[in-house]
C-alpha cells in the first residue's frame, strides 16, 4: 500500500440520494468495499458512488470509522464457528447504537454492503442484545416476524431440542 | 404497510452466532424460515458441560471408585440429562445436524445406572461429531469411558482442551491418527492413567509414555501456536508429587510451541488447600527444585518458534533474565490461577 502522505489524502463519495461526503481515505478505507475499489480504480479524484447508502446512514457509518480509524485490521483467520459467544459492546459503541431501530437496521444492512466487519459484529451484537430472554412471540413482534407455525409444529421444534434449553 | 424495515435474512445467522443456545432456539421457533436458517447457528457450539464441573465432580482427593456418585448431583444431573437428550437427537432422529457441530464441550460424568449403554451411545455421539474443530473435553475421576485403540476421534479438531481423568487409549483416540488436523491450540489438564483393564489403575500413564505420546503427536504440531500444561503434578505422595518435571519437560521440547503457559501446582483448587498446610514449606522447596531441575534448563535452551512463555506457581526469577533474546517471560508465583480452568485462547 502506497503511504505517500496518505494521511492527507480525501476521498469523496456519492450517496444514494446524490449527496457528496467527503473523508480522509483512511476513514473511508474501513471499509473493505472503498478500500478495494480505491486500489482497483486507483485514486483519480473521481467521487465514488454508493448506491445502496443514503445520506443519512452514510454519515452515521462514517462517524464510526472516525472513531475506529486506527483499529487494527480483523484479522484473516478469524473463524465464524469458533468466535467466542458474546454480546459485549465498547461503550462508544453502546452509545453509538443508541439510535432508532430503522436505522439500526440501515447500519447493519450498510456495514454489509459496505463490508466493515466490526461494524457489522457491533450491530448483531445490538440486535442479538434485544432477543435476549425474549419468547419467540416477543421476537416476532419486535422484528415484524410472520408466524407460520402451527402451535403443534413449535412444540415439535421445542422438544426436538430441548437440550439446549436454559438449565 | 410495514413501519419497520425487516432485517435481510442472510444478517440473521450472525445474529444468532453472538447468542446463547437458549435465545436461538427461540429465534428458530418464531417462523419456518428462521428456523431453516438459525438451526445451524444451534449446532455451532455445542455445550452440555458446567463451569464448575471439576469442583463438583472430584471434591474427594483420592476418590477412585467408579460407583462414587458426585457430591452435589443436582448440576451433574441437568447436565447428563440435557446429554440424555442430545445423544438421540444426533445419533437416530437428526443424525443430518451433526455436520454443523464445530464447537463441542462437553463434561462426562459416570452414572451407574446408566454405565454401559451412556458410555457406548458417547462415543458413538464422538464418533458423529467430526466436524468439530474447538473441542473441550472433561471427565472426571469416576468416568469408565475405555474407547478400544482404533477409535479415531474429532479429526479436524484445531483447537483441543483435555481435562480431568482420561485413559492413555481415550486420549489417543482424540490426539493421535493419521489425517488429522494441525493442532493450533492444545491444552493438557489431564491426568492420564494406564489403559490396560488388568492393571490396577494408576493416576498417571509412565514416562516413556509421555514421550511416546509427544513423539506421535508431533506431525500435527508443526504450527502449534499455544500449548498449555495444566496437570503435570502427579497424585499421591508428596515426594513423588513433581517426578514427572522431567517427562513433560520432554513433552514441551518435542512439541515445540510459540506460546508456552506452565501451571505448575495442581489443577484444582485441591492441592491449594493442601498447599496451606504443613506440608506447604516442603512442597514448594520441591516443586521449586523439580523446576529448575527440569523445565528451566528446556525452557533457557529455548527453540527458534518460540515467542512467549508464562510460568505460575513458581518463583524462578531468574528465568525472565536469562532466557533466550526476543522471548516474552512471565512467572507468578501465586496460586490464583490454579484452581481456575483457563479457556481455549481462539
Amino acid at each position: 500500500m502506497a503511504a505517500t502522505s496518505a494521511d492527507a489524502k480525501k476521498v469523496t463519495l456519492t450517496t444514494s440520494d446524490n449527496a457528496d461526503l467527503t473523508v480522509e481515505r483512511e476513514v473511508a478505507e474501513r471499509s473493505i468495499l472503498i478500500k478495494n475499489l480505491l486500489e482497483d480504480i486507483g485514486d483519480n479524484g473521481d467521487a465514488i458512488p454508493i448506491p445502496n447508502v443514503n445520506e443519512a446512514v452514510m454519515k452515521k457509518v462514517l462517524e464510526w470509522c472516525e472513531q475506529h480509524r486506527k483499529d487494527p485490521p480483523a484479522s484473516q483467520d478469524d473463524d465464524a464457528d469458533s468466535r467466542k459467544k458474546s454480546t459485549d459492546i465498547d461503550e462508544w459503541d453502546q452509545k453509538f447504537m443508541q439510535v432508532d431501530q430503522e436505522m439500526l437496521f440501515e447500519i447493519i444492512l450498510a456495514a454489509n454492503y459496505l463490508d466493515i466487519k466490526a461494524l457489522l459484529d457491533v450491530g448483531c451484537k445490538t440486535v442479538a442484545n434485544m432477543i435476549k430472554g425474549k419468547s419467540p412471540d416477543e421476537i416476532r413482534k419486535t422484528f415484524n416476524i410472520q408466524n407460520d407455525f402451527t402451535p403443534e409444529e413449535e412444540d415439535q421444534i421445542r422438544r426436538e431440542n430441548e437440550w439446549a434449553e436454559d438449565r | 404497510m410495514l413501519p419497520i424495515k425487516s432485517l435481510p435474512t442472510d444478517i440473521w445467522p450472525l445474529i444468532a452466532e453472538c447468542l446463547p443456545s437458549q435465545d436461538i432456539l427461540n429465534i428458530c421457533c418464531t417462523s419456518k424460515a428462521l428456523h431453516q436458517l438459525c438451526l445451524p447457528n444451534l449446532y455451532h457450539q455445542i455445550d452440555l458441560s458446567h463451569p464448575n464441573i471439576s469442583a463438583l465432580t472430584d471434591k474427594e482427593p483420592h476418590n477412585t471408585n467408579p460407583f462414587n456418585q458426585p457430591k452435589d448431583s443436582s448440576a451433574v444431573d441437568a447436565i447428563r440429562s440435557q446429554q440424555l437428550q442430545f445423544m438421540p437427537h444426533i445419533l437416530r432422529k437428526s443424525p443430518e445436524n451433526a455436520k454443523y457441530v464445530k464447537s463441542l464441550t462437553w463434561a462426562h460424568v459416570t452414572d451407574v445406572r446408566l454405565y454401559r449403554p451412556w458410555n457406548v451411545d458417547i462415543l458413538r455421539t464422538f464418533t458423529a461429531l467430526d466436524r468439530v474443530r474447538r473441542l473441550d473435553i472433561y471427565a472426571s475421576k469416576t468416568s469408565t469411558l475405555r474407547p478400544n485403540g482404533h477409535l479415531d476421534l474429532f479429526p479436524r479438531a484445531t483447537h483441543i482442551r483435555l481435562a480431568g481423568h482420561m485413559s492413555r487409549d481415550w486420549v489417543s483416540a482424540i490426539l493421535l491418527g493419521r489425517e488429522k488436523a494441525d493442532l493450533h491450540s492444545l491444552i493438557l489438564g489431564v491426568e492420564i492413567y494406564s489403559s490396560d483393564p488388568r492393571q490396577p489403575r494408576s493416576p498417571t500413564i509412565p514416562a516413556s509414555e509421555v514421550q511416546a505420546l509427544a513423539s506421535e503427536l508431533r506431525p500435527r504440531c508443526n504450527k502449534l501456536e499455544y500449548l498449555g500444561l495444566q496437570g503435570i503434578v502427579q497424585e499421591g505422595e508428596p515426594s513423588n508429587k513433581y517426578s514427572k518435571f522431567g517427562d513433560w519437560a520432554r513433552f514441551i521440547e518435542i512439541l515445540q510451541p510459540q506460546r508456552l503457559n506452565v501451571w505448575c501446582a495442581k489443577q484444582g483448587p485441591l492441592e491449594y488447600q493442601a498447599l496451606q498446610s504443613d506440608q506447604e514449606l516442603y512442597q514448594e522447596e520441591a516443586r521449586e527444585k523439580a523446576f529448575c531441575e527440569y523445565i528451566r534448563p528446556v525452557l533457557l535452551r529455548g527453540w527458534p518458534s518460540l515467542k512467549a512463555i508464562k510460568i505460575y506457581g513458581i518463583h524462578a526469577e531468574s528465568i525472565e533474565s536469562e532466557s533466550p533474546g526476543g522471548v516474552q517471560v512471565s512467572v507468578d508465583d501465586s496460586m490464583d490461577h490454579c484452581g481456575r480452568w483457563q479457556g481455549l485462547p481462539l
